[in-house]
């Protein structure tokens, strides 16, 4: 069985007010997919094209209009431990931690939902979380102002494995980082992939990230699937106009002369 | 465009936002001590009435003299701090506990609870506060329990905006979806995430809040609404005094001096806490 089955979603974004009525908008149309466990899914697609919203639904943030989205088989609004499973990475980590809070607040928040630990088996299992994304011990007592982006993408990630996920929806997760970190933020999530066994859906429309990372690619164009690439070289030799759109939307590394087309 | 050198000029000075911070917590500090410890500091009961004693200039056992009743002034002043401030702090609670948990419910949950929820404020906002109170006073009768409980009824309106306009920024934040995803209950979120972010501003507004309470009840007390005679508040002392306003000015000066001075200061340290905080006072 696989671990998690998208089933026909679709979704649709309305603006209902009191008494005005704006035309539904749809931001999916019909989308399919299944991820078994311990892969990584590569969730491409330009900027718009509903990607952020797919995770979204994942995450049950959002309920789909239709269709419906089983983890392990089961419905995940019906069975909400499963959220439990299923935790997220997002792009700018200065928005996704409280400012109030210290590091080690963060990171235990998911643990005290979900698990009962004593006072000292929590500090415990704080420690290994950093030590395990690469940060220490001192940094517990830190306030997010105190870390740069790549630090502060890496706490979101222990707290992401806080609960000992089986899928984490990465959504743009290096997107806003510099090359040096967005290289070391994927070596550490290449790594937990392999110690933790963990899956993952990871949105980006940057398409060398997701090469690294991804087992299968999917293409999502304007709510719609458009490409589905089973293996890396399946996706590095297509050269269909969906991929080549997306390998067009991130500027080179090292920049050529572009001619620009009229 | 000359640039002053040398030494600051006064106004640069007093707008010195510590100085003001310091001196105005402390002046309220002292007068919010002065309101607890009343019965021991008035040197006179406020309320005898003494005849042979009345309009008396200052002396030694009538600091500030007497009224037209023979009541020593100071004596009055002082209890009259406790009925002010007291009732200025339980509107200013009360209107805000309310205000935080309609506007934080309007702003989380969305959708047609926040219409409904917004409508009926915007209702209430549509009116000067002054009208609404004299309306509610008008139908339930003069007296300060009814006055308290019509401010608190048009107060908390604008604390239930504030915070639905806060909670409604945050709400969009990751961290809140963070948050759901970790498996926090609402109240946790609450609790953790939006009540730690819009306290600063909550403090400001309360502070300038404060000064309003005061002199709503005041005004109404002037306008023999509020405290009834022989009862000992600021406003009412002044509507006592005015008979008197050729003869005795101070009766009414002393009161108006205070009010002015306690709104002044709450007023300043608003504004300089605002300043510390970085929050727009318009936002409310």
């Amino acid at each position: 069985m696989s671990l998690l089955q998208i089933k026909h979603v679709s979704h649709r974004y309305g603006n209902q007010r009191f008494l005005s009525r704006q035309p539904e908008q749809t931001v999916l149309q019909d989308v399919s997919l299944t991820l078994e466990a311990g892969t990584c899914l590569g969730l491409l697609g330009r900027s718009g094209a509903g990607k952020s919203t797919l995770g979204r639904i994942l995450l049950g943030l959002e309920r789909p209009k239709e269709g419906q989205v089983l983890f392990e088989g089961q419905d995940i609004y019906q069975n909400l431990s499963s959220r439990q499973d299923i935790q997220v990475v997002f792009q700018d980590s200065f928005a996704a931690v409280n400012p109030k809070l210290t590091a080690g607040q963060i990171i235990a928040e998911p643990l005290t939902n979900f698990l009962r630990l004593t006072p000292d088996a929590l500090e415990e299992r704080l420690i290994t979380l950093l030590e395990q994304v690469g940060l220490a011990e001192a940094d517990l007592t830190k306030y997010p102002h105190q870390f740069s982006g790549g630090q502060l993408q890496r706490i979101c990630i222990a707290r992401a494995i806080a609960t000992n996920p089986k899928l984490i929806i990465l959504d743009e997760a290096v997107s806003s980082l510099d090359m040096v970190n967005k290289a070391m933020i994927l070596d550490l999530l290449r790594e937990l992939k392999a110690t933790l066994g963990l899956a993952y859906v990871f949105i980006t429309h940057d398409v060398q990230a997701a090469q690294t990372l991804s087992d299968r690619f999917v293409i999502l164009d304007h709510g719609q699937l458009v490409g589905d690439y089973p293996t890396l070289e399946s996706f590095t030799e297509a050269t269909d106009r969906h991929v080549e759109a997306i390998r067009q939307a991130v500027l080179a590394t090292h920049p050529r002369y572009r001619t620009i087309r009229k | 465009m000359n640039v002053p050198l040398g030494r600051p000029r006064l106004l640069d000075r007093l707008s010195n936002q510590r100085l003001i911070l310091i001196g105005c917590s402390i002046f309220l500090g002292l007068l919010f001590l002065a309101a607890l410890a009343a019965p021991w500091l008035a040197p006179h009961d406020p309320y005898l009435v003494n005849l042979a004693v009345k309009l008396q200039d200052p002396s030694w056992t009538y600091p500030l003299g007497t009224d037209h009743l023979g009541r020593c002034t100071l004596s009055r002043l002082l209890y009259g701090a406790r009925v002010s401030l007291g009732f200025a702090v339980l509107i200013f609670a009360s209107s805000l506990l309310i205000g935080l948990l309609i506007g934080t419910l309007a702003g989380y949950i969305g959708g047609w609870v926040d219409q409904l929820l917004m409508r009926f404020c915007d209702g209430v906002m549509a009116f000067p506060s002054l009208i609404l109170v004299l309306g509610l006073v008008g139908i339930f009768g003069p007296g300060l329990k009814q006055v308290i409980i019509a401010l608190m009824l048009v107060q908390w309106v604008y604390y239930a905006r504030m915070f639905r306009g806060l909670v409604m920024t945050l709400k969009e934040k990751n961290f809140i979806a963070a948050a759901r995803v970790n498996g926090s209950s609402h109240w946790k979120i609450f609790r953790m995430h939006l009540l730690p972010n819009i306290l600063p501003p909550l403090l400001v507004i309360g502070t300038l809040e404060m000064g309003w309470a005061i002199m709503d009840i005041s005004a109404m007390s002037f306008l023999g609404l509020g405290v009834q005679s022989p009862g000992a508040e600021w406003g009412a002392m002044i509507h006592e005094g005015k008979s008197y306003i050729r003869t005795n000015p101070e009766l009414m000066i002393y009161p108006g001096l205070l009010i002015m001075l306690v709104i002044a200061s709450f007023n300043l340290l608003g504004e300089s806490l605002s300043e510390r905080f970085g929050v727009n006072k318009q936002s409310k």
